[in-house]
């Protein structure tokens, strides 16, 4: 990947993040409409990037560091973007542009040898596209989480903010976590199956016992257990955000821990 | 000169109102008897406020006077020259009225522009300023959160309302009791398009004229369990002297609940009808008269802050006027110098016509034309001094130093 494309999306992303920053200091929606322009360009400038990369061949059965970087934020600020059109969300990317601003971080900062997965045929990339939807799907439900917590906070404190007014409303939020968690558990979850399909194909089971592969199985049941709770015994807002908010931070847990294991297959950073 | 609400007691003000009559009496009497030029009239219920553009100040200053019935000088406020123009651009933009930021007060302006207009009232000047003022308030509501806050209680439940549920079109409210402020927040709602609006009172056909007013439901005061496990959002306001709604009660209402949907509980009586451990419960949002009050008195304060931005902006609009308005008064002098000095030069070419008319026809087209190149070039450049010092204290020096100079 080009790195003068890599450094493109990194700036936009950062004006984005300032946009976003700008407008709850200053007040501004206006400013937060702005930066979910930059940010669309910045969308467009990485799927740009990532379909003119593999139509060029250089690196088609690969998917490295750089690359899962740029696809998991590409898909984060997708989605963020698509909830824009049926919710009043706006200002969810003061904490949605920071993780895409910091995965493009990660896009300009990784190098292109550090790749770890080469494999040909779809099943790969079945399992690397359902798996990072997923994850991408969680991670939005975790931030609209985090600010039904910050908004229900604010309500509950029964002071008037500066800025309460541009925050988006509980339902809303809780819409946006309740969707991202029942559409990304069953892509996840389709993910996962796949890449242990394969691991059986190959004949290699001990693969099935990787430090990534226990962490994701552990995380997954975290997971399921949330939405059951959510489904079934129809609990939300404040008791789901908090799960949602534990959710995230075992998953980077796993993400650490899975770069300090020198064998791991999974190993992308 | 004016009196508002800080200024004068509502008795005087609307003995001010009554004598004034209406804008076309202010404009007539003011432009016929006290030598106004320009005059503009505002009457609201906070204030009454005449202005006026003058040569005659003091004279003009007689006939507002005796049109506002002053008896007590304390009353009233008078505001001269560039004061006049910035109290003018802070009435409009809201920064003098009871409760800053409200809107009203600019229709209210602007209705009373369109009356000294007819009244023919409006000139130049009052033409400009007023066009200065509504400008202004634009601006400052568009770059400053002077109205951004509520500050009534039952508009701040209805603002509350919206920070929890994305839209109240698909919501129920229940109102128990019939006080004023929760009617008032059940208006507010009911504007807002709100699905249904369920009304339950220990005396029931008082739900029901409610109901038939608010085009809704009634509900018997005994199912009131039922109405909260339907409702989203509940107005309490009785007269009761213990609580109706207790934490028991919301707990097993709430297991008759679909999906523990959130609930947002206003109330807004004294003694209050909801207990506070209500407030404690999972999904359940409770205010009380309190709480709301601390709200609007926080919007309130910030506004008062906006304030402070808003008066700045302000001074930067009268800076702008004032220098538009020195320019009326240096134009006429440069006009006045231009001629004069043309005149000179025609005169001239008038005495001299005897022997400028033994010149071939191209050389008097050219003594002509070098005459009135010489004209302009010493012109010139006092022109451009003038227009250049038209916004500065010196703008009026230089201008009574040319007409004595001149003799314009």
């Amino acid at each position: 990947m080009s790195d003068k494309l890599a450094y493109l999306i990194f700036l936009l992303h950062l004006a984005s993040l300032c946009g976003f920053l700008l407008a709850v200091f200053y007040q501004r929606p206006r400013l937060a409409k702005l930066a979910m322009k930059i940010m669309l360009a910045g969308l467009l400038t990485q799927a740009a990037t990532f379909t003119l990369y593999h139509w060029e061949g250089i690196s088609s059965a690969t998917f490295n560091a750089r690359e899962f970087s740029l696809v998991l934020s590409m898909f984060i600020g997708t989605l963020f973007l698509v909830f824009q059109l049926f919710t009043k969300t706006r200002l969810l990317g003061v904490l949605v542009a920071p993780v895409v601003f910091s995965l493009s971080a990660v896009t300009v900062m990784a190098r292109d040898d550090s790749f770890a997965v080469i494999a040909s045929g779809g099943y790969i990339a079945l399992h690397i596209a359902l798996t990072v939807v997923g994850e991408a799907f969680f991670i939005v439900a975790v931030l609209a989480g985090a600010l039904f917590l910050i908004q229900e906070n604010l309500i509950r404190k029964k002071r008037a903010v500066r800025f309460v007014r541009l925050l988006p409303p509980l339902d809303d939020l809780d819409r946006i976590n309740h969707i991202s968690f029942i559409s990304g558990f069953p892509l996840l979850t389709a993910g996962i199956v796949i890449g242990a399909f394969m691991v059986y194909l190959g004949g290699n089971t001990s693969l099935l016992y990787d430090i990534k592969g226990l962490w994701t199985a552990l995380a997954w049941v975290f997971y399921a257990g949330i939405l059951f709770l959510r489904v079934v015994l129809g609990w939300r807002g404040r008791k789901v955000a908090l799960l949602s908010l534990g959710a995230l931070l075992l998953l980077l847990f796993l993400f650490l821990a899975s770069m300090n294991s020198p064998h791991s297959w999974h190993r992308l950073i | 000169m004016g009196m508002n609400h800080k200024t004068a007691a509502v008795e005087a003000r609307e003995k001010a109102a009554a004598n004034c009559h209406d804008a076309p009496t202010v404009v007539a009497r003011l432009k016929n008897d006290y030598e106004a030029r320009e005059v503009f009239y505002l009457a609201t219920c906070n204030r009454v406020e005449i202005l006026a553009v003058t040569e005659n100040v003091s004279r003009t200053k007689q006939g507002m006077q005796a049109l506002l019935a002053v008896s007590e000088e304390k009353n009233i406020y008078t505001h001269q020259g560039i004061a006049a123009v910035s109290h003018l651009l802070q009435v409009a933009a809201s920064l003098d009225s009871l409760v800053v930021g409200e809107p009203q007060i600019l229709g209210q302006m602007k209705s009373a522009y369109g009356q000294t207009i007819q009244a023919g009232g409006a000139g130049l000047i009052v033409n400009k300023l007023l066009h200065f003022a509504f400008r202004t308030a634009k601006l400052i509501r568009e770059h400053t959160r002077i109205a951004a806050n509520p500050v009534s209680i039952s508009y701040a439940a209805v603002e509350l309302a919206k920070r929890i549920f994305a839209k109240l079109s698909d919501k129920r409210v229940l109102l128990a009791g019939a006080g004023d402020m929760a009617l008032l927040a059940a208006k507010h709602l009911q504007a807002t398009g709100v699905k249904e609006m369920v009304f339950t009172n220990r005396t029931f056909p008082l739900a029901c004229d409610l109901a038939e007013s608010f085009h809704g439901r009634s509900l018997a005061f005994a199912e009131m369990t039922t109405g909260i496990a339907d409702a989203d959002i509940v107005i309490s306001s009785t007269g009761a002297s213990n609580y109706i709604i207790t934490a028991k009660m919301l707990t097993e209402a709430l297991q008759k609940r679909r999906k523990q949907r959130p609930l947002f509980i206003i109330d807004i009586a004294v003694p209050r009808d909801v207990e506070p451990a209500v407030g404690d419960i999972d999904g359940v949002y409770l205010y009380n008269i309190d709480e709301l009050q601390t709200v609007v008195d926080d919007n309130l304060a910030m506004r008062q802050e906006e304030a402070q931005k808003a008066i700045a902006m302000v001074a930067v609009e009268v800076e702008k006027f004032a220098e538009w308005l020195m320019s009326l008064e240096l134009l006429p002098t440069i006009i006045a110098l231009r001629g004069k000095i043309f005149q000179i030069v025609d005169d001239e070419l008038g005495a001299n016509k005897g022997w400028l008319a033994a010149l071939p026809a191209s050389d008097q087209e050219r003594v002509r034309h070098l005459l009135r190149a010489v004209a302009n070039k010493i012109l010139h450049s006092p022109s451009e001094k003038l227009k250049e010092e038209q916004a500065s204290d010196m703008a009026q020096g230089y201008s009574v130093i040319l007409k004595d100079l001149f003799s314009l």
